[in-house]
């Protein structure tokens, strides 16, 4: 019997794991899959739908950035560690975003020579995805955090 | 229990608003200058190893994928060469990729980046070019000059090929052509000479398809570029097209 309970306990930690995990991964569309989503428009069109899902993916991260240093300051921890949480908050902000545009510089470097939108449709994809991806993953960081 | 539908995928979309452009005389604006630039760079480029006429429809469906008639480029950049954070405006015109043998002599010099920028004739020439210039394949060859006369030179003590090449304005392979014998130079020997310059030159043509076209126009930006050429190709098949004068 405590075999089948445990069986049982192990199977449901799976399973919620696994329904996290997902609801952590799927929500943020990868940079082609953005790009097909915005494909219901001529290539100008396209333009203007990547650079408003990149204008929001922006938006939603800042908001992400704020919550994170509000959830810090409500933390319940010695403040010297909540010092340096928002410290090494700061500097992985600006590290990301210099990754962030240097990796999307490549990405539309890989539209070589082409005309027209297509090398913009490449980087603001790849900024929209880079911008929601950093944003859930600062939501997860904090979501567990013991608060005073 | 109700059964919810499936939301159309962006393609599916974009095709509910191509469905409804068969049937508006708008969308064929640009057919007669389309006609004409087509039938410009076709006659240009005839003479040249494996050129196959330019089909028009194919640039009619071109403006449709990049622009379409609601859009407000439509009325200076139907084909969306020229943008900003768009190199290829600049290949085309520098004639560094080849451009400059691509361009029909009458439009070089009058496309310039302000002109393709704002007045669709120019636009539609300059995204054909730049098209026809993606499908070219080309090499840097000896080329005789316009005066295709032969005359003989003699050599002078401490002379090589290369430096007779440099002094009458000629090239190495043209020398080496002219007199094949002449493996070792003696002062007094006479050599045949001929004015040439080493071009870049259109040794053949890439076979046209949309797959062609979306990944060395569009730069795969739009993973659905063929597919959009491809069906709109279709409707055009079906709908009708403006009357132009011959």
């Amino acid at each position: 019997m405590r075999t089948i309970r445990k069986l049982i306990g192990l199977g449901l930690a799976i399973f919620f794991s696994a329904i996290a995990f997902a609801a952590s991964t799927t929500a943020v569309f990868d940079e082609r899959a953005l790009r097909e989503e915005c494909s219901a428009f001529s290539e100008a069109g396209m333009r203007d739908c990547l650079t408003e899902k990149s204008k929001n993916s922006q938006k939603a991260l800042s908001q992400a950035e704020e919550k994170v240093v509000d959830t810090l300051s409500k933390w319940d921890e010695d403040s010297k560690f909540l010092q340096l949480a928002k410290a090494r908050l700061s500097a992985s902000g600006k590290a990301f975003a210099k990754y962030r545009d240097e990796q999307c510089a490549f990405a539309s470097s890989l539209g070589g020579g082409a005309i027209g939108n297509a090398l913009e449709i490449r980087r603001l994809a790849c900024v929209t995805e880079l911008n929601n991806r950093r944003a859930a993953q600062l939501r997860d960081a904090v979501s567990d955090l013991p608060l005073k | 229990m109700e059964v919810q539908a499936t939301p159309k995928t962006g393609f599916e979309l974009w095709q509910d608003g191509l469905n409804k452009a068969i049937a508006d005389d708008k969308w064929n604006t640009w057919d007669c200058e389309i006609q004409v630039a087509v039938n410009e760079y076709n006659r240009h480029l005839s003479g040249t190893a494996g050129y196959m006429p330019l089909d028009w429809h194919i640039i009619k469906a071109m403006v449709w994928v990049e622009t379409g008639a609601n859009k407000t480029e439509w009325k200076s950049r139907p084909i969306q060469i020229g943008n900003s954070h768009d190199p290829g405006l600049t290949s085309l015109l520098s004639g560094a990729e080849g451009g400059d043998l691509i361009l029909p002599p009458a439009w070089k010099g009058r496309l310039t980046i302000g002109s393709v920028r704002t007045i669709p004739a120019h636009n539609i020439r300059a995204g054909i070019g730049y098209l026809l210039m993606k499908l070219g394949s080309y090499e840097y060859r000896s080329v005789p000059s316009a005066e295709f006369k032969v005359y003989e030179v003699t050599i002078k003590a401490g002379d090589s090929l290369d430096k007779i090449a440099k002094a009458q304005g000629s090239t190495l392979d043209t020398l080496k052509k002219l007199n094949p014998t002449a493996a070792v130079l003696r002062p007094g020997q006479v050599l045949k000479c001929q004015k040439a310059s080493v071009q870049r030159v259109i040794t053949g043509w890439r076979h046209l398809s949309t797959t062609l076209i979306a990944q060395r126009y569009n730069g795969g930006g739009d993973p659905l570029y063929a597919k959009k050429l491809d069906y709109a190709l279709s409707l055009m098949s079906k709908g009708k097209a403006a009357l132009c004068e011959q």
